[in-house]
């Protein structure tokens, strides 16, 4: 797997390519406490290039839903969430805990 | 088929990726689609991650194996370890509702492997260690199994229910096909009512049909032989009726569902309802946005309709609608296609050798067969008088003789036939128009339905085509376009029948006047002329005998010289009948008028009183002057 973040005006664009599983997830982990490190909370997670995500890397997105939303300063918002993930993230019960956008422009321009 | 697969991975998370492959392979060569696939991966690195996590209690500390076998009905994945035991079969499930603060972020991967995997099994032995079974079987992905789940546990109370949904819809299926293989309406009506009552077991059924023309519902079919009884008899109820289930439906072309009619104000205890009915649903039978008819079902008992029901009925109703349709268009389209036979007919008849009453005979009874008619006749035009030429009907009392004495044109009785008569396109009777002669003479009601055409030929008119129903309103726009058209086969019947008679008589007339024209130029002295002369003219004009008497001038006086058509004893009173200035009115008259004198009866008229005329035998008389 590999991560990309990307700083932007309003937020922060992070976007991972290929499996998300118990290997690949504190890679992901990582690149996401390092943002909020930075004082940003709102960041875009774009899924396009996601092939594979287990409920380790269901583990990391709730972890940090949990660190953006504290104290209202911000959300982790999904973008082009591929259709086998969005099952996944069904079958866990998140659907009603992220926002989801058809595109990463449209949920950037969310916030 | 039966291909195990076994590899065996470090137990390391990085292994991951492979295992995930390995499956994967083993999952699409036994054949699983995509998403089921997917579910397997899933399932598969869920349960490693925990032989790594909880089993050996981190990476590197063991290996895991991995067993793929495939069999016609599933895919079996076998995961075997040496750590500590680890039950992912008992792992409870994750409060999947709880808010985000409170979601705990552990036994996922279990209630994952749970619901992704058709069947799981774990079993620990000291020699083989702990073995994790998981089955996905074939065609079973996610949602399709919970289905079927769902099926497994209600299966014994919908069994029924879907038994019979499925039979209603084989019953739609069925009427549908009716709709298409049978053109006969009664039949048709009747075997939609029967398989409603077989497949969907109401006991009261009926169907009913919107006649707009008369403002009128048709009970046309029925359940039962009750329905056969009130069908018998064409039970009939007002279009407008004010109360009632099915006139409502008729009129807003809207389906009504009842479950309780005591508590249904537009619900009346109508001719065709059983006393004991409790539910109703009634739906209308519509094609474009014309009401064709009602399909009405009751039952004795109440609450026995649904929402679905409802559908159904609809479903059935268009299906029926469409039949209705075609029925009608069937219908339209075989009298089209007898109106044509008809018209070949009388066409056919034209071109033969037909005398002017078989023509009129035929057009007549052609006409009967298309149009609805108790009586037709055509009249021509004598003077001015209309005579009645032909004449049929289906009444016994009706002859020709009933209509021969139809008078003058001018009096009261028949401006109608002179409207038609004068008219340019056939004219059809309202309740208003006086009676015209058949409407009188069958005794018919007041606003009985007639139509006549006049009888053209360029301009000239030569009479009227009339036909005559008991009903009101019979005639309308296709009856006028019929009758405009066999009128005007009968008009050049007429005139084709004038025609050859003229014909006839004027190369009559030439044959004649050629044989005079041969004779006189062959013939040398005057006797043998005037011989020849008063043996033609007779068949020129037509009568029995002819004479000349020759003016001598100096005397004025008429003498015989030739004579035809008599016998010796009147020879011989010709050769005697001299006749001087003054003997005789007529021979005066044209001497001094130099016309023709025609005297039409010898014995009254007193311009002729010699008696030789009378002893010639002649009657009538006509003297010319050459």
């Amino acid at each position: 797997m590999q991560v990309t973040t990307k700083r932007l005006k309003r937020c922060e664009l992070v976007k991972a390519t290929g499996r998300i599983d118990s290997n690949t997830a504190p890679q992901l982990t990582k690149a996401l406490d390092a943002i909020n490190k930075a004082d940003c909370f709102r960041i875009v997670f774009d899924m396009s290039e996601v092939e594979f995500i287990s409920s380790a890397g269901l583990r990391v997105l709730i972890n940090a839903q949990k660190t953006c939303k504290r104290w209202n300063r911000g959300e982790l918002v999904l973008a082009s969430v591929p259709q086998r993930v969005h099952e996944a993230l069904d079958l866990a019960g998140f659907l009603p805990l992220f926002k989801f956008y058809d595109d990463a422009t449209e949920a950037v321009g969310s916030f | 088929m039966d291909t195990p697969q076994t590899r065996t991975f470090p137990g390391r998370f990085d292994s991951l990726a492979a295992i995930g492959e390995f499956v994967t392979h083993a999952a699409e060569a036994a054949g699983l689609d995509e998403r089921a696939i997917y579910e397997v991966q899933m399932a598969v690195d869920e349960a490693c991650s925990n032989i790594i996590e909880h089993a050996y209690g981190g990476e590197g500390r063991g290996d895991i194996e991995c067993a793929c076998r495939t069999d016609e009905h599933a895919l079996t994945v076998t995961l075997r370890d040496h750590g500590t035991p680890f039950d992912p079969t008992r792992a409870p499930k994750p409060d999947l509702d709880a808010p985000l603060d409170e979601r705990q972020v552990g036994g996922l991967g279990a209630y994952f492997m749970q619901q992704l995997m058709d069947e799981m099994r774990f079993e620990h032995t000291p020699d083989l260690g702990n073995v994790l079974t998981m089955v996905k079987h074939r065609g079973s992905a996610l949602s399709e199994r919970s289905v079927a789940q769902n099926e497994l546990v209600v299966d014994a109370r919908l069994y029924s229910d879907l038994r019979r949904r499925a039979d209603q819809l084989a019953a739609v299926a069925e009427v549908s096909h009716a709709v298409a293989s049978i053109l006969d309406l009664d039949i048709l009506l009747d075997k939609i009512v029967e398989l409603v009552q077989a497949r969907f077991d109401y006991p009261f059924v009926h169907l009913l049909t919107v006649d707009p023309a008369r403002q009128q519902i048709v009970y046309r079919a029925g359940s039962g032989p009750r329905g056969k009884v009130l069908q018998e008899e064409g039970l009939v109820c007002k279009l407008d009726d004010a109360s009632g289930i099915v006139p409502w439906v008729a009129q807003c072309g809207k389906a009504v569902l009842v479950n309780d009619l005591s508590r249904e104000s537009r619900y009346r205890a109508s001719e065709f309802s059983e006393a004991d009915v409790r539910s109703e649903l009634a739906v209308p039978l519509i094609f474009g946005d014309r009401v064709l008819g009602v399909l009405d079902v009751q039952s004795d008992r109440r609450d026995v309709f649904g929402e679905q029901d409802r559908f159904l009925f609809k479903a059935l109703a268009d299906s029926a609608a469409i039949a209705i349709r075609n029925a009608h268009l069937y219908r339209s389209e075989r009298w089209r296609y007898q109106v044509a036979e008809s018209m070949r007919e009388v066409t056919g008849l034209l071109s033969t050798e037909a005398t002017l009453d078989q023509v009129l005979e035929a057009t007549l009874a052609e006409l009967e067969r298309a149009l609805p008619c108790d009586v037709a006749a055509i009249w021509l035009l004598r003077g001015d008088n209309l005579c009645v030429s032909a004449v049929r009907g289906h009444a016994p009392e009706v002859c020709v003789g009933d209509f021969q004495s139809v008078g003058a044109l001018s009096s009261g009785v028949n401006s109608w036939l002179v409207q038609a008569l004068n008219a340019d396109q056939p004219i059809i009777r309202t309740s208003q128009s006086p009676s015209d002669p058949l409407g009188t003479a069958m005794d018919f009601p007041l606003d009985y339905s007639a139509i006549a055409a006049p009888l053209r030929v360029g301009g000239r008119r030569l009479g009227i085509l009339t036909l005559a129903h008991h009903a009101p309103g019979r005639y309308g726009d296709e009856s006028q376009a019929m009758t405009a058209t066999f009128a005007s086969y009968a008009a050049i019947a007429i005139e084709n029948t004038r025609l050859y008679q003229e014909t006839q008589e004027l190369a009559r007339i030439s044959t004649v006047m050629l044989r005079v024209a041969e004779a006189t130029r062959s013939l040398t002295t005057l006797d043998q002329v005037l011989k020849t002369v008063v043996q033609l003219a007779p068949t020129l004009v037509n009568v029995k005998r002819c004479a000349i008497l020759l003016r001598d001038d100096p005397t004025a006086t008429f003498a015989p010289a030739a004579v035809y058509g008599v016998n010796s004893d009147q020879q011989d009173d010709f050769a005697r009948w001299y006749i001087a200035p003054g003997d005789e009115q007529a021979f005066d008259d044209l001497c001094q008028n130099k016309t023709p004198v025609f005297i039409y009866d010898v014995a009254t008229d007193s311009r002729l009183s010699g008696t030789v005329p009378w002893a010639l035998g002649l009657n009538h008389c006509c003297f010319c002057r050459s």
